[in-house]
């Protein structure tokens, strides 16, 4: 008999490229192949608004060339997508696409590497702020003539999701560079950037932060000592639960404010920032409905899409009106398949992801999927500045915006205590109906890892089945993808003795692959 | 009549060049190719490492 060809008999050895892409059925190759039209589109505008700098920007930045894979990637986070999921994901990347070659564009336009002597830049780089990437710029509203960048954002984070291979290079070279080598690989990835001189030379001031750990407070002092701007660190209290802490933190943003006023020469806008505040709200309104509908029997927003989307949006494009505008889209098509009862995916688990995904596996949700039919129908890392801003003056706004930080990326969970990272996961496998959980063992974020036996013992009463995937965040070389699905296969196969969906997704090498 | 045969040539022109490349993942295999002389290039470059 004929063996029934699966997903990776169409990858190419090692490197994992699509021999040819996906076939998903007449309607939704269609939309893909429009999709990836738009994205392309998207790719060439940017490219041709400025030749020429931008020919230069990719030669002279090694995380430019990760920029180059954005097609491939997209592939990677739709496989298997079918139905409103892949209508759902490909809004968003593309979304995400347009959004980011504007920021690139802004970034080299201002680039002193690029641009020596050019006056013309030195102006622009008058109105660019430069905050701390893990600091939502959300506060950049109150200042509508100026442009807040997320610093290491560009460089570092979005390239090490897209190219696993993007961060060895930098890792090793803070390692070389004499620093302790058994730190988190972000914080090594932004002092390899900072050790490199590979930072965009942009902007007129700094906020950095405290956030979210240890790790990146050491590296920002590298990095302060390279980009050489005035700056102000902007201190996030770390158990966020308790009162006593959020006047601090409002004064910390009210000397934050006071920090750039002075730097960029502009008066904070109030009525701007509510306007920004007041879209945000409504951002996050459509990510409650999301979340809804991910609760029903029908998860229709989920896997690596979703929950690099939320980050984005999170971070990036809180209170941006075009980015309002796309969630309201992709919830209408959300809506629409799961009125109509439809479930174009086999899912025979839901489960919980827990801690801080793996940025060089971002696709690992639809490799869940794909061979084994896991559902992620909920993941720590998509939850996050959930509480909705109170704009009714301008005390409550700077509240809810010390809310916003204090439950941002990684920090939410991380830091703050067991309540949030111990309690909140069995109470997140209640309200989705999970059958089991997956549980991130990153074995360089220690805090967490402190609290490992707890989430066992917590499962184990609960009779949770529970597999623990190790991962590195985003050093491959100390991890491999191969080695995380090898932990969920064990697992499958001689606890919950199981058969795969798609047995040629069980053992493939994908080691040089983006 | 002629404008709708012009523009109905350059859509079957359109579709006839992005098909195969979207098919055949042309554009990922591209960038694999130039992926070792960048990194080549990117190796090369002097860097000023002192901070
Ligand atoms: S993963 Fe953990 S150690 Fe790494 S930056 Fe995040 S909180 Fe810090």
């Amino acid at each position: 008999m004929k063996k029934k060809k699966g997903a990776a008999d169409n990858l190419k050895n090692k490197t994992a490229i699509q021999k040819h892409r996906e076939w998903r059925g007449g309607l939704d190759t269609a939309y893909d192949y429009m999709q990836w039209c738009r994205l392309w589109g998207i790719l060439i505008k940017w490219a041709a608004s400025h030749p020429v700098q931008n020919v230069r920007a990719v030669f002279r930045y090694r995380w430019m060339f990760s920029y180059l894979t954005v097609p491939s990637f997209f592939d990677r986070l739709c496989e298997g997508q079918r139905g409103a999921g892949l209508r759902g994901a490909r809004n968003n990347l593309n979304y995400l696409a347009s959004d980011v070659t504007k920021t690139l564009t802004t970034i080299f336009s201002a680039d002193m590497h690029l641009h020596p002597d050019s006056k013309k830049a030195e102006e622009l780089n008058k109105r660019i702020i430069c905050v701390d990437e893990l600091l939502p710029n959300l506060l950049g509203k109150g200042f509508p003539d100026c442009k807040m960048i997320l610093f290491q954002e560009y460089p570092m984070y979005l390239p090490s999701l897209i190219n696993q291979h993007s961060p060895v290079h930098y890792i090793e070279q803070s390692e070389l560079y004499g620093l302790p080598a058994d730190v988190c690989p972000l914080p090594s990835f932004e002092a390899g950037l900072a050790i490199e001189d590979d930072f965009p030379k942009i902007g007129c001031c700094m906020l950095t932060s405290n956030m979210p750990c240890d790790g990146s407070i050491m590296t920002t002092m590298l990095q302060e000592r390279r980009i050489g701007l005035p700056s102000q660190v902007l201190n996030v209290p770390l158990r966020w639960k308790e009162d006593e802490v959020q006047d601090y933190a409002v004064e910390e943003i009210r000397s934050a404010i006071a920090f750039l006023e002075e730097h960029t020469g502009q008066k904070f806008d109030w009525d701007a920032f509510k306007e920004g505040c007041e879209i945000w709200n409504r951002q996050n309104e459509c990510k409650f409905e999301k979340w809804d509908m991910n609760r029903t029997d029908i998860p229709p927003h989920t896997g690596s899409s979703a929950w690099l989307y939320r980050i984005f949006e999170h971070q990036a494009v809180a209170g941006e009106p075009r980015a309002l505008r796309n969630d309201l889209k992709v919830n209408r098509i959300l809506r629409k398949q799961v009125a109509a009862g439809k479930c174009p995916k086999t899912i025979r688990h839901r489960a919980v992801l827990w801690n801080t995904p793996c940025n060089n596996y971002a696709n690992f949700n639809n490799w869940l999927l794909n061979c084994w039919g896991i559902e992620s129908v909920c993941e720590m890392i998509d939850i996050h500045g959930t509480d909705l801003i109170d704009t009714g003056s301008h005390e409550s706004m700077l509240r809810g915006l010390a809310d916003h930080y204090q439950t941002s990326t990684m920090r939410a969970h991380t830091k703050g205590g067991s309540e949030v990272m111990l309690d909140s996961l069995w109470e997140k496998y209640e309200e989705y109906n999970a059958d089991m959980i997956i549980m991130f063992d990153q074995i360089s974020c220690k805090g967490v890892g402190a609290i490992n036996g707890l989430f066992e013992e917590g499962a184990m009463k609960r009779g949770i089945p529970m597999v623990r995937v190790r991962q590195d965040l985003m050093d491959p070389t100390s991890i491999t993808r191969r080695e995380m699905r090898n932990d969920v296969n064990i697992f499958m196969q001689s606890v919950m003795k199981e058969e795969p969906v798609d047995a040629s997704l069980v053992e493939f090498d994908d080691d040089e692959s983006w | 009549m002629k404008a709708i045969k012009i523009l109905i040539t350059i859509m079957l022109a359109f579709l006839a060049v992005t098909v195969p490349i979207y098919w055949f993942n042309l554009d990922t295999k591209l960038v694999k190719l130039i992926e070792k002389p960048m990194m080549k290039r990117y190796d090369s470059m002097p860097r000023d490492n002192r901070l």
